[in-house]
């Protein structure tokens, strides 16, 4: 089987964001894997590895950062990976085209990985995409998947918990969510072997692609202000208690 | 001409979810005529209650098999044909677990522009407000295209009634093609839990509540307050709680009126999914945890003493607005 996982570099979810004149964040931090894009790994390594033959590459359009989560992607066991060189941002029609360009261009996959949501931008929405240009079925949010001869049998959950069983002909697209999976992380060993497989570097201009008629622009990008004021509820626990429940009513009007 | 924009009906035991008809009283208000989309099993299409709030059309989609219904690619399917009948080129859903499945499958369908988590949209000049890293900062857009789709945060418009008197109109879906997705089955978990969701109080536990029969203490708390139980990523690692009560970057992002976190320290990451909370109250032993830092109001105590007599003091009170 030949898996694509498509890997996004996003900003550290402790870092602090500095909005550049108003459009965009200071890039100087450090970008680690989407999370969910983790679980794609894990899970793919472990599909790959029950048949043998198959292989696992990874997938991210972005600038130079793209590169170090790619490494890390080769250090979760991916293969060999393709990376999109492209320095300007762009809307998630134009990513699914590209993602969809740079994989038709590599070969043929029989099943495609990417992350629920990205932390970053929460489109929740690349996978979808992909599955339309490609023509292939698509579900999201993924928390078992069982491959069998040409279909996948792929459990998502839904609301409250409850969980939801389909099944979906090959080609397809999974959409990994939390519950899929323990991330493996790298050992050292594997972080060794990862410098000697293959990035193999695209450039925009090579992939030919139809652009959509749609488009999202970025106008602004404003920092949300920390605006609480923390206030303490004193005394003694039953007093304390007696102000919670005051609050409640008079402040929340909950009760 | 007056704008007109479709809403996609989300529903809760029988009902229109208020945070549904909170999106329809924000396009009301912007004088936006609300054509809704239900897909339902229950006869009338809600008619009445999507009336209270001012919808003038709504299509009720019926399908042919109850598999289709299951089916999201049906669904979607159906979803843009009614769109399609009734020339409406604008829908409104939610950031829901069901909007984050139909609402892309709907944009992708049309190659057309999706925001989610949006607070305000203007269709005037087409402009978005939305979040973006985790909630640290919040993002304008500007979409193109001839259909447009949006997925509003839950809870951040709420409802205000306006009577209007609705057309019901039932739906065929016609599609049958499935594109390779079949519905085979549906397995629902003995949950206590509410829709985080929707809820407008949320109690949440993190580490402080040191394991998974502890987090009873929430819950008969929460009843009290008709509130659902959250947690942190740390009860939900641990095995206490099921992923689907994790409040954070990872989890749910959740918008109640009223957020009591226990036992959290307040990560970045539960922030993440909690920020946007009307009022934040965090019950903590340590003066220095980051929840209590960034809260409106902190208790300092241990939450096993002050949670259960929380919750007597309510109970109490209720028994005696009873008797009263
Ligand atoms: C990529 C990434 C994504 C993440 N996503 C999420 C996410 O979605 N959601 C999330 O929550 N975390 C997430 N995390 C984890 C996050 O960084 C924190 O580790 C986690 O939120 C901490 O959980 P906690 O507050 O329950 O535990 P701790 O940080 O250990 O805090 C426990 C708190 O309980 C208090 N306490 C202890 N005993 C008592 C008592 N008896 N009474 C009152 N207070 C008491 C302590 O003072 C302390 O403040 C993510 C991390 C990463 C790296
Ligand atoms: N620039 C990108 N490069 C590679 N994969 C991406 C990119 N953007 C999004 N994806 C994939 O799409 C998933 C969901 O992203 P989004 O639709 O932006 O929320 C991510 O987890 C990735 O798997």
């Amino acid at each position: 089987m030949r898996i694509y996982v498509c890997v996004k570099q996003v900003p550290d979810t402790a870092a602090s964001i500095r909005v550049i004149e108003g459009k965009r964040i200071d890039e100087r931090m450090t970008f680690i894997i989407n999370p969910y894009d983790e679980h794609c790994l894990t899970e793919a390594a472990k599909i790959r590895d029950a048949r043998p033959g198959s292989e696992v590459i990874a997938v991210s359009l972005g600038g130079p950062s793209a590169r170090d989560i790619l490494r890390s992607a080769l250090a979760m066991g991916a293969e060999r990976s393709l990376h999109i060189q492209s320095e300007r941002p762009h809307d998630a029609m134009e990513t699914a085209r590209i993602l969809k360009a740079a994989i038709d261009l590599d070969g043929k996959p029989d099943l495609i990985f990417t992350g629920r949501e990205s932390i970053d931008s929460c489109g929740m929405q690349t996978m979808f995409r992909l599955g339309a240009l490609l023509q292939i079925p698509v579900l999201s949010n993924a928390v078992d998947v069982d491959i069998q001869e040409g279909e996948a049998f792929v459990s998502t959950e839904a609301e409250l918990g409850s969980r939801l069983q389909y099944s979906l002909s090959l080609p397809c697209i999974i959409g990994a969510g939390r519950g899929l999976n323990t991330p493996k992380y790298p050992t050292f060993p594997d972080i060794m072997k990862a410098r000697k497989k293959e990035i193999r570097t695209l450039d925009l201009q090579d992939l030919r692609f139809e652009p959509s008629a749609s488009s999202m622009e970025l106008l602004e990008l404003r920092t949300v202000a920390e605006d609480r004021t923390p206030r303490p509820i004193e005394g003694d626990p039953d007093t304390a208690v007696e102000e919670l429940i005051r609050i409640l009513e008079q402040e929340a009007r909950i009760i | 001409m007056m704008q007109q924009a479709g809403v996609f009906i989300e529903e809760t035991d029988g009902r229109v979810k208020d945070s549904v008809l909170g999106v329809i009283s924000y396009l009301r208000q912007k004088d936006v005529a609300c054509c809704a989309f239900v897909i339902s099993g229950s006869p009338g299409g809600h008619a009445e209650q999507l009336g209270a709030y001012g919808v003038h059309r709504i299509y009720a989609i019926e399908f042919q098999e109850e598999a289709q219904a299951r089916n999201p690619q049906f669904k979607a399917r159906a979803v843009a044909e009614a769109m399609q009948a009734a020339g409406v080129t604008i829908l409104f859903g939610q950031t829901s677990p069901t909007g984050r499945d139909l609402l892309p499958r709907l944009a992708a369908l049309f190659d057309a522009p999706l925001v989610m988590d949006c607070t305000e949209v203007d269709l005037e000049d087409l402009t978005v407000s939305t979040s973006a890293y985790s909630g640290k900062t919040e993002a304008l857009y500007r979409v193109r295209g001839e259909y447009l789709f949006f997925g509003m945060r839950p809870n951040h418009h709420l409802k205000k009634p306006a009577a209007a008197n609705p057309e019901l109109i039932p739906f065929h879906a016609k599609h049958r093609d499935a594109n390779g997705t079949a519905f085979i089955g549906k397995t629902d978990t003995a949950d206590q839990g509410r829709d985080l969701n929707e809820a407008k109080v949320i109690i949440s536990g993190g580490r402080g509540l040191k394991n998974g029969e502890n987090f009873q203490l929430l819950f008969d708390c929460a009843r009290e307050l008709e509130a659902a139980v959250g947690a942190s990523r740390v009860a939900v690692d641990e095995g206490w709680v099921p992923y689907t009560m994790q409040v954070g970057q990872t989890g749910l992002k959740v918008n109640p009126r009223l957020y009591i976190a226990c036992g959290i320290s307040g990560s970045v990451q539960h922030f993440a999914g909690m920020k946007t909370a009307g009022l934040i109250i965090a019950v903590n032993t340590d003066p220095k945890a980051p929840m209590v830092k960034n809260a409106d109001y902190y208790l300092l105590g241990d939450l096993f003493e002050i949670i259960p007599k929380l919750t007597q003091k309510l109970k109490a009170r209720a028994v005696g607005k009873k008797t009263a």
